[in-house]
């Protein structure tokens, strides 16, 4: 045995494809489900188009989503978090950009408990006056907290450039918009939007047929009046290529860069993926390299590749010392250069390539991980075939390629930046 | 019933394996007996410091993350005040890069100036980015050197200041890895697609040569009993203000830990606990409100924190908090709300063993507490706390003369 020299190794040259069975309810609502043996865990994923892309007015969409499980059916509020709790089952809601729904994570033999409970909160919530005012209030006050951080300051200037202030990809939220939260555009929003014409679920873990037959039971009838409206924004990017956002006596600055960019339905997206993750992407990557492991300006950098259902975009974000914040920025964009016009190295690739792999097949281990990775491909209309497409990519993306990516989607010139704190 | 091997090899390195074949993955866990409470007080925060050089080479390989990446890997450390622990997750048949870099670094770490340099400039930018540059961050902090006169937890894992980070020295670097890193001061555990045999034998091929050394044995200072309430204030730029309380109670081995736990459950775990109910939502004084322990090996901190709603006084949320803790010292829990919060700590443990990483570490955790096997036992003595022993702990710990309290005002 020889300490210097790496053991002898085998690349993943292909992941197992998950088995996704998908069953459709009387109602037309498409159940994927994800199946385990093992912990008697099961998770349950129930998503509607009701993010906030749709919401007439700001803050609408997330007040919805979070006001549902504040009292529904046969419950009040305080009655829906004590069953939960007692079964010591988990319920989190989850608003994002395009979608918003509920998960739930239960010991198999309480599932239907916990089902009957979520049957309540999607078909039947109260929306009493009293919680939203609690919801309202508490939110506000994590709002003002939020806006303190340099890089919640420096991602609301960013998102605003790359997509416009007047449609919900871009727009800001300001704290006066708490104060004006309408319980009857909440009602509204909810008898539009939380529909089984609006709805997939997606369940994992120690699933039996039995499971799936109990889907069928709570969720299979018709509910909501979804009538398909689309609010038909038009994204249009600033002007200005540079922001900054100053802060007294921050001792760090947020650096972000980014542009809005194609998103999953490309067939160049999984190729993106590579040259991003070469970029930014992993802890070994070109900016971690440079920017943390050899001048140390940072703690950690990263970049990241975003899909949303009407558009897509690319970010680098990074908290960096106030005193090197310009050489900061100054190093991501030869960074951005060096990825534009030089070919990478064999080796680095295929570095890279292992990782990516490697990080694949961690993303589809296990149950909930596989119900995680394919959420993401399922709400852009794909299905487990994909990751077969995104192996494909990894494993025969070559050097040029990268380059001609790079060239064709994340030039410097079409990078918007924004910093907030000291520059 | 978690199935575990255990072998000690001759050099004191204890090794933990569980077969998982439902997954293509192996997890490869090292936990070593250091934390922030082994540092010497004029030299806070080296033990996390020392865990970024560890990523900095060793005797026989210049890096130690791109073998990881180049095998499909991914790995990462962090660091508390009991431990430090390391950890890499890769396909089960690569699991010999891991070993080799593991063992490596056991071996003999590579002591360059280069990387103590820049790992330097990299915790100063941990530092400002978590302890400085977010509001409320600088808590931790303050609040303990209030509650610990004595006991080395009164500095943070990060370290009491950023001149102690800037002073180290190589010398120092190299010091500390001969006095706490070896493998009779280490837990290695391996979990996933690689069979007992298969593991043992790889991890003698790799650590079986690795000499052990002399590890002085620990020592700490006891925290004094605390007699009075200690009171701190401070002023910032926060939006709104914030109290902090802090009861000192018992260690993790303690027979009233999971008692604790359970207490700190009641009154915060899930949205049905009493803090959440009756001060955000019934009488809406508080926006957030949390009780927590920090869990530590050595007697540890019961936390209370909250955010009063503007109109409600930092002196009337103490009172408010007291009363609510007060409460569990004179009523008895009944039955159903302790079996709730039981059941909350036996699907947590449900859902947590679904990952390999976690059963890793936790073995490693619990071996170093004293038996692995132990994960196995641990909810048994949740399932065995009764309504009185929460009272009587509660009696215990509850006590104005056991608690620090940080006033966090925002400056108007």
């Amino acid at each position: 045995m020889d300490r210097n020299i790496q053991p002898t190794y085998n690349p993943l040259t292909e992941v197992k494809i998950p088995d996704i069975k998908e069953y459709t309810l009387k109602n037309g609502i498409k159940v994927y489900a994800v199946r385990a043996t093992g912990a008697e865990v099961i998770r349950v994923d129930v998503s509607f188009g009701a993010g906030n892309w749709y919401q007439p007015s700001p803050l609408i969409a997330a007040m919805t989503n979070a006001l549902m499980r504040e009292g529904a059916g046969k419950y009040n509020a305080h009655q829906i978090a004590e069953n939960i709790d007692y079964y010591g089952s988990h319920l989190q809601v989850h608003c994002d950009k395009d979608n918003a729904g509920f998960i739930a994570y239960t010991l198999s033999k309480y599932f239907e408990n916990t089902l009957s409970i979520l049957n309540d909160i999607v078909r039947e919530p109260h929306f009493d006056s009293n919680e939203l005012d609690v919801l309202v209030m508490k939110s506000r006050q994590n709002f003002k907290i939020e806006n303190q951080k340099v890089s919640v300051i420096s991602r609301r200037v960013l998102m605003k450039n790359l997509f416009g202030a007047d449609n919900p990809y871009g727009e800001s939220l300001t704290e006066e918009q708490y104060n004006s939260v309408s319980l009857d555009e909440i009602k509204e929003y909810f008898n539009q939007y939380y529909s089984n014409k609006n709805c997939s679920i997606l369940i994992s873990g120690f699933v039996t047929d039995e499971h799936i037959k109990l889907i069928d039971k709570y969720f299979g009838d018709n509910f909501g009046n979804y009538n398909n409206s689309e609010p038909g924004y038009i994204l249009k990017s600033s002007d200005t290529k540079f922001n900054y956002s100053e802060k007294d006596g921050a001792v760090q600055s947020s650096v972000r860069f980014g542009k809005p960019l194609i998103n999953l339905t490309s067939s160049d997206y999984p190729k993106l993926q590579v040259v991003n993750t070469l970029l930014g992407g992993y802890f070994g990557s070109r900016l971690m390299k440079n920017i943390r492991e050899e001048k140390g300006y940072t703690y950690g950098i990263g970049s990241v590749l975003v899909s949303l259902k009407h558009s897509g975009f690319f970010t680098i974000i990074s908290e960096v010392g106030a005193d090197v914040c310009k050489s900061a920025v100054e190093e991501i964009n030869k960074e951005i250069d060096i990825l534009c016009n030089t070919l990478v190295g064999q080796d680095e690739l295929m570095l890279v390539k292992n990782y990516m792999m490697g990080d694949l097949a961690r993303n589809l281990d296990g149950a909930f991980n596989i119900a995680e990775t394919v959420k993401s491909v399922i709400d852009f209309g794909f299905g487990a075939e994909f990751f077969k497409y995104q192996q494909e990519c990894i494993m025969n993306i070559t050097a040029e390629e990268i380059r001609f990516l790079a060239q064709k989607y994340l030039s410097k010139e079409s990078m918007y930046t924004a910093v907030a704190g000291r520059y | 019933m978690q199935k575990i091997n255990k072998k000690i090899l001759n050099n004191g390195l204890i090794v933990l394996h569980q077969y998982d074949d439902s997954t293509s993955m192996v997890a490869v866990n090292t936990v070593y007996d250091v934390g922030a409470r082994d540092e010497d007080p004029e030299m806070t925060g080296f033990a996390h410091l020392f865990e970024h050089l560890m990523f900095g080479g060793s005797e026989n390989i210049p890096s130690f993350d791109a073998p990881v990446q180049q095998v499909g890997g991914e790995n990462n450390a962090f660091t508390n005040n009991d431990i430090t622990n390391y950890y890499i997750s890769l396909p089960a048949n690569n699991i010999e890069t891991a070993l080799w870099l593991e063992s490596d670094r056991m071996l003999k770490l590579a002591f360059t100036p280069k990387s103590l340099e820049v790992q330097q400039q990299v915790v100063i930018e941990e530092f400002n980015q978590r302890y400085l540059n977010q509001p409320y961050g600088d808590v931790w902090l303050i609040l303990r050197p209030l509650a610990y006169n004595e006991h080395p937890y009164k500095w943070a894992t990060i370290g009491k200041n950023i001149e102690h980070i800037e002073n180290a020295k190589l010398s120092d670097v190299e010091a500390f890895f001969y006095k706490h890193y070896a493998p009779n001061n280490a837990i290695l555990s391996i979990v996933g697609n690689i069979s007992e045999n298969d593991a043992f034998n790889l991890v003698e091929k790799w650590y079986g040569d690795i000499p052990s050394r002399d590890i002085a044995k620990r020592n700490l200072p006891v925290e004094p009993k605390q007699t009075e309430r200690r009171f701190m204030e401070v002023t910032r730029d926060v939006p709104s203000d914030a109290i902090y309380m802090a009861f000192h109670m018992c260690g993790r081995l303690d027979k009233d830990y999971q008692s604790c736990d359970l207490i700190s459950d009641i009154l915060s775990n899930g949205r049905s606990a009493r803090l959440p109910q009756r001060l955000v939502k019934e009488t809406q004084k508080f926006s957030e409100v949390n009780a927590y322990i920090s869990g530590d090996r050595d007697p540890g901190l019961f936390i209370v924190t909250g955010k009063p709603n503007s109109g409600v006084e930092l002196d009337e949320a103490e009172r408010l908090i007291m009363n609510e803790l007060k409460s569990l010292t004179t009523e008895t829990v009944d039955e159903k709300e302790l079996l709730k919060v039981k059941n909350k700590v036996e699907s947590g443990f449900v859902y947590a063993d679904t990952s390999i990483l976690n059963r890793a570490m936790n073995f490693g955790l619990y071996q170093l507490l004293g038996d692995a096997h132990n994960v196995n036992h641990e909810m048994d003595k949740y399932a065995a706390v009764t309504p009185d022993d929460i009272k009587r702990v509660a009696k215990e710990v509850f006590t104005e003369d056991n608690c620090s309290v940080l006033y966090y005002r925002k400056n108007s």
